[in-house]
C-alpha cells in the first residue's frame, strides 16, 4: 500500500499531537498530579504510534510506544512524576518533533538512549517493566514467536487421547453425552499475520460458544488471555451442530489459518443432522441481521483544510472584483439611470461581504504562535535558575495568517528579553521584597481595526538615563541629543540599530535581532510598537497590528500626475511649507519644524519623475517615519485618505524592485504604487 | 457493498481507512471524531458497520461500543486497536463487538475483517 500521499496529513496531524504533548507536560510539570494532562499525553502518545505505525515510521512508533507505556505507568500511579521524568519527557518530544520534521530520514535515528532513559523511568515496578520490555521487543523486532514463548507452552503437538480433564470438565463430558451432543477437539491455527493473538482466541470462543459449550481449552482460558501461546490452540467442545457448522462458523472469524476438528465423541448422527437444520439460523452464519434502513441525514464534514495560496488568490480576486465595481459606479454615475444604480447598490453590499468572508477565512487564532511560548519560557527561566509565571491572555483572539506568520520572531525576541533582562534571579526578587517567580504576561486583544498584542514582565524596567548613557557611549546620538530627550523618548532609544550590542548580549538574547529589527518588522507589516517601563517594576511593550495585510491604509498623494500610496502606518502628518523657508545644511535641503531639523526630500527626485516647470510658493510635506527619524516627503498634492488593496509585485520581473511594497488598482482603472519607506530612502 | 463509520480522533486515520474502503466501493456514511460523536450520530445515520478506535478523548471506544449495543443489539461494530491493548479488545469482544483489527492495519485485512463480518 502506498503511503507517500498520507504524508502531508500524517504531519500536520503528527504536529497538533505534539504541541498537545508538550501542553500537557507543561501543564503536569506545573501539577503533577493532574490526571487530564497525564490521560491526554497518553491518548497523543498512543494516536501517533498507531498513525506511525501505520505509515511504516518504526522509529517514531517505538519512540511514541515507549512512552505510551510510561504514560500508562504514571496513570497506574506505578511511577511518579519528578523533575527528572519531565526532562525525560521534553528530550523525547524534541527528538519526535525533529523526526516528524524530517520523517524521510527517521530511521537513521538512533534513539537507544532515549529508550534506555524511559526504561530507568520505568524501573522500580520491575513486573510491569517485564511486561513493557516483552510488548515492546514483540512489537519493534518481530520476534519469532515460536521460539519466544518456547518452554511455557506445550501447545505443538497435542495428543489428544492424553489430555487430563478436571472433575468439572469430566461432569461437562457427561452432561453433553446425556444431551446428545458431539465432542470434539478443534484445533484452531490463527494466521502468521495475526497481531493481538490473545483477542482473536476470544473472538473465536465467543464465537463457538454461541452453537455449542466449551469444555476445556489448551492452554486454559486465562493463558490464552495473556496470550501464553503461539498461533495454535484447542478446544474440547460440544455441540449438537454438524462439523461443517463448526467449521462455517470459525472461517467466518478474520486470520483463521486453519480448523482442524477430531471428534472425541459422536452420538446418533441424524439426529445431530436434524438439530443443525432446526437451528441453523441461530448460527452467526444464517444471520443477516435486522435490515438497515438507508439514511438521508448524512451529517457532513464540517471543515476543510485549504491551501493558504488559495486564499489569497481569492482575496486578489475579490480585489479585482471591487475595483471592477467601483469603476461600474463612476459609470452609471454618468449614465444616470436608476434601475442601474439599485442593482449596483445591491452589488456594493454583496462584494462588501464577499470581502469580508474571505478576510474571515484567512484569519486563524493567535494561538498557532502563542502556544510554542510556554515550553520556550520554561526552558528560559531553568538554564538561567529564573521562576517564571507566563500567564498567556486572549489566544482566541483571530489574526490574518500572513501576519501570524512574521509575528513569530518578534515575539520570541520580545519574550526573551523579558526573560533575560526584565525579569530578576529568585535572590535579588525576594530581596527587592517582590515575590520570587517572575511574571511575564503574553496578551492579544481586539481593538476596532486592529490588534493589540503586549508583553509585560514585573523585573527590574528600564532606567532613562542608563538607556542615554547607552546610546552616548555606542555613538548612536551625541550628549546633547542625549540630554534633550524626555525620558518617554529616551525610552525610545532601543529601537535604534545597534542599541541592543555588547553590554547585554548573553547566551539567550540580544544576539541577532535586536529590537530594531522587531520594530521594523512590526512596522513592515503596517504596525506600530510602543514601549513603556517603570524603573524597578518592569517594563511593557505593545505591538499594534493589522487585522490584515491585504488591505491597508494609505494616504494618496500624487507627484508629476502620478498617484501614489503611503502606508498611513508611516505617517507623522502632513504640513504646509513656505519655499522660502527651506535651508540647506552640507547641500541637503532642510527644514525647521517645530523647532527641530526636519530633512526634506522631493519626491520627484526620489522617484525619477520629471520636475514641474517653476518653483511654487507653497509646499506639501508629509513627514514620515524611518527608525525614529523623521523625513519629509515634499509631494504636488494630497487626495485624501484610503483604503487600498495591496498587490503583491511578485512576478520574476518585478521581485527585486525596491521602495514599493506593492501597486493597487483605483476606482478609475489606473494603477497606484504603494511606497515601501523602508527600502525606498 | 458495505455502508460505514469510521470513528477516530486522528483525521489521519480515518484517511486511511476511508480510502481503502472507498476504493473497495464501500461507502463511508459518516466519520466521528471521538465516542460521544459516535453515538450521537449512530441513530441517524444507521451504518451497517462501525470501525471504532478504542483510545479517545471525550468517550472511549470500548464505552461507545457498549451504548451502540444498546442502542442496536444487532450493530456491527469492528474494534481498530493497536498493539499492547489484548485486554481491551478482548473485553470489547465479551462487550459485542464483532472483530477487531489492528494497526498498522494494511488493505487486505480491513477488507478481510469486512468481508468476513457482513
Amino acid at each position: 500500500m502506498d503511503m507517500s500521499e498520507y504524508k502531508d496529513i500524517f504531519k500536520a496531524e503528527s504536529e497538533e499531537h505534539l504541541q498537545q504533548l508538550n501542553d500537557s507536560l507543561l501543564g503536569l510539570e506545573q501539577n503533577p498530579k493532574e490526571m487530564e494532562f497525564i490521560n491526554t499525553m497518553f491518548r497523543s502518545a498512543h494516536t501517533l504510534k498507531g498513525m506511525s505505525a501505520t505509515m511504516g515510521f518504526s522509529t517514531i512508533a517505538e519512540l511514541t510506544h515507549e512512552m505510551e507505556n510510561l504514560m500508562d505507568m504514571v496513570r497506574k500511579c506505578q511511577v511518579t512524576v519528578n523533575d527528572s521524568l519531565i526532562d525525560i519527557l521534553f528530550e523525547c518530544l524534541d527528538t519526535l518533533e525533529a523526526l516528524v520534521e524530517n520523517v524521510d530520514n527517521e530511521k537513521n535515528v538512533n534513539i537507544s538512549h532515549l529508550q534506555a532513559t524511559l526504561t530507568q523511568a520505568m524501573e522500580g515496578t520491575l513486573c510491569a517493566v517485564e511486561n513493557i520490555t516483552e510488548t515492546a521487543s514483540e512489537f519493534l523486532a518481530d520476534n519469532d514467536h515460536g521460539t519466544f514463548f518456547e518452554g511455557n507452552v506445550p501447545v505443538t503437538e497435542i495428543n489428544v487421547p492424553q489430555i487430563e480433564f478436571s472433575a468439572d470438565e469430566n461432569a461437562s463430558i457427561e452432561n453433553a453425552k446425556q444431551d446428545a451432543c458431539n465432542i470434539s477437539s478443534l484445533k484452531v491455527t490463527l494466521d502468521e499475520s495475526c497481531v493481538l493473538r490473545s483477542a482473536r482466541s476470544t473472538l473465536v470462543l465467543i464465537n463457538i460458544s454461541k452453537i455449542g459449550k466449551i469444555i476445556k481449552c489448551i492452554p486454559c482460558e486465562s493463558d490464552l488471555e495473556d496470550e501464553k501461546f503461539d498461533r495454535q490452540f484447542t478446544v474440547i467442545y460440544s455441540t449438537k451442530e454438524s462439523d461443517e457448522k463448526i467449521a462455517d462458523t470459525i472461517g467466518k472469524i478474520a486470520e483463521v489459518k486453519d480448523i482442524a476438528i477430531t471428534p472425541l465423541y459422536t452420538c446418533d448422527t441424524e439426529k445431530s443432522e436434524n438439530a443443525s437444520d432446526e437451528k441453523g439460523t441461530c448460527t452467526p452464519s444464517g444471520q443477516n441481521g435486522p435490515a438497515v434502513r438507508r439514511s438521508d441525514t448524512v451529517k457532513s464534514i464540517q471543515s476543510v483544510r485549504v491551501n493558504i495560496e488559495r486564499l489569497d488568490s481569492l482575496m486578489n480576486l475579490v480585489g479585482e472584483l471591487i475595483i471592477n465595481k467601483i469603476r461600474l459606479n463612476q459609470l452609471a454615475s454618468d449614465l444616470n439611470a436608476k434601475d442601474l444604480d439599485e442593482s449596483l447598490a445591491n452589488l456594493d453590499r454583496l462584494t462588501n461581504e464577499i470581502q469580508t468572508e474571505v478576510m474571515e477565512a484567512r484569519m486563524v487564532p493567535i494561538d498557532q504562535v502563542f502556544s510554542r511560548f510556554p515550553r520556550m519560557v520554561r526552558d528560559l527561566a531553568k538554564s538561567e535558575k529564573k521562576q517564571i509565571n507566563l500567564i498567556i491572555e486572549g489566544k482566541e483572539i483571530e489574526l490574518d495568517r500572513t501576519v501570524l506568520d512574521e509575528i513569530g520572531d518578534p515575539l520570541v525576541h520580545l519574550l526573551r528579553n523579558a526573560v533575560d533582562h526584565g525579569i530578576e534571579t529568585t535572590e535579588e526578587r525576594i530581596k527587592l521584597g517582590k515575590p520570587g517567580a517572575g511574571f511575564v504576561g503574553l496578551s492579544a486583544s481586539r481593538q476596532r481595526n486592529s490588534i493589540l498584542i503586549e508583553v509585560e514582565d514585573d523585573g527590574k524596567g528600564m532606567e532613562p538615563a542608563h538607556l542615554r548613557d547607552v546610546a552616548v557611549n555606542k555613538g548612536i546620538i551625541s550628549r546633547e541629543e542625549a540630554d534633550k530627550l524626555s525620558d518617554p523618548e529616551a525610552l525610545n532609544l532601543i529601537f535604534y540599530p545597534g542599541f541592543s550590542g555588547a553590554q547585554m548580549i548573553t547566551d539567550v538574547s540580544g544576539r541577532g535581532v535586536g529590537m530594531d529589527a522587531v520594530k521594523t518588522k512590526i512596522e513592515a507589516l503596517g504596525g506600530s510598537v510602543k514601549v513603556s517601563s517603570v524603573p524597578g517594576q518592569g517594563s511593557s511593550i505593545k505591538l499594534q497590528l493589522p487585522l490584515t495585510v491585504a488591505i491597508i491604509q494609505s494616504l494618496m498623494v500624487t507627484v508629476a500626475d502620478e498617484t501614489y500610496a503611503i502606508p498611513l502606518a508611516n505617517v507623522v502628518r502632513d504640513v504646509g511649507i513656505k519655499t522660502k523657508d527651506i535651508k540647506t545644511i552640507e547641500g541637503k535641503e532642510v527644514i525647521m519644524l517645530r523647532g527641530e531639523v526636519l530633512p526634506l526630500l522631493r519626491l520627484h527626485d526620489v522617484l525619477g519623475s520629471v520636475q514641474e516647470n517653476g518653483e511654487k510658493e507653497n509646499l506639501i510635506v508629509v513627514v514620515v517615519e524611518k527608525m525614529g527619524t523623521n523625513i519629509g516627503f515634499v509631494v504636488d498634492q494630497l487626495l485624501g485618505q484610503q483604503e487600498v488593496i495591496i498587490k503583491t509585485l511578485d512576478n520574476k520581473l518585478l521581485k527585486n524592485t525596491r521602495g514599493f511594497a506593492g501597486a493597487t488598482i483605483l476606482g478609475d482603472g489606473s494603477v497606484a504604487l504603494i511606497l515601501d519607506i523602508a527600502t525606498l530612502i | 457493498m458495505a455502508k460505514v463509520m469510521i470513528v477516530d480522533d486522528a483525521a489521519f486515520m480515518r484517511m486511511v481507512i476511508k480510502d481503502i474502503l472507498k476504493k473497495n466501493g464501500h461507502e463511508v456514511v459518516a466519520e466521528c471524531v471521538d465516542g460521544l460523536d459516535a453515538v450521537q450520530k449512530y441513530p441517524d445515520v444507521k451504518p451497517e458497520l462501525v470501525f471504532m478506535d478504542i483510545v479517545m478523548p471525550n468517550m472511549e471506544g470500548i464505552d461507545a461500543l457498549q451504548k451502540i449495543m444498546e442502542m442496536d443489539p444487532a450493530a456491527k461494530v469492528v474494534m481498530c486497536s493497536s498493539i499492547g491493548q489484548q485486554s481491551v479488545v478482548t473485553d470489547a469482544l465479551k462487550c459485542g463487538a464483532q472483530d477487531f483489527i489492528v494497526k498498522p492495519f494494511d488493505a487486505a485485512k480491513v477488507l478481510e475483517v469486512l468481508g468476513k463480518v457482513m
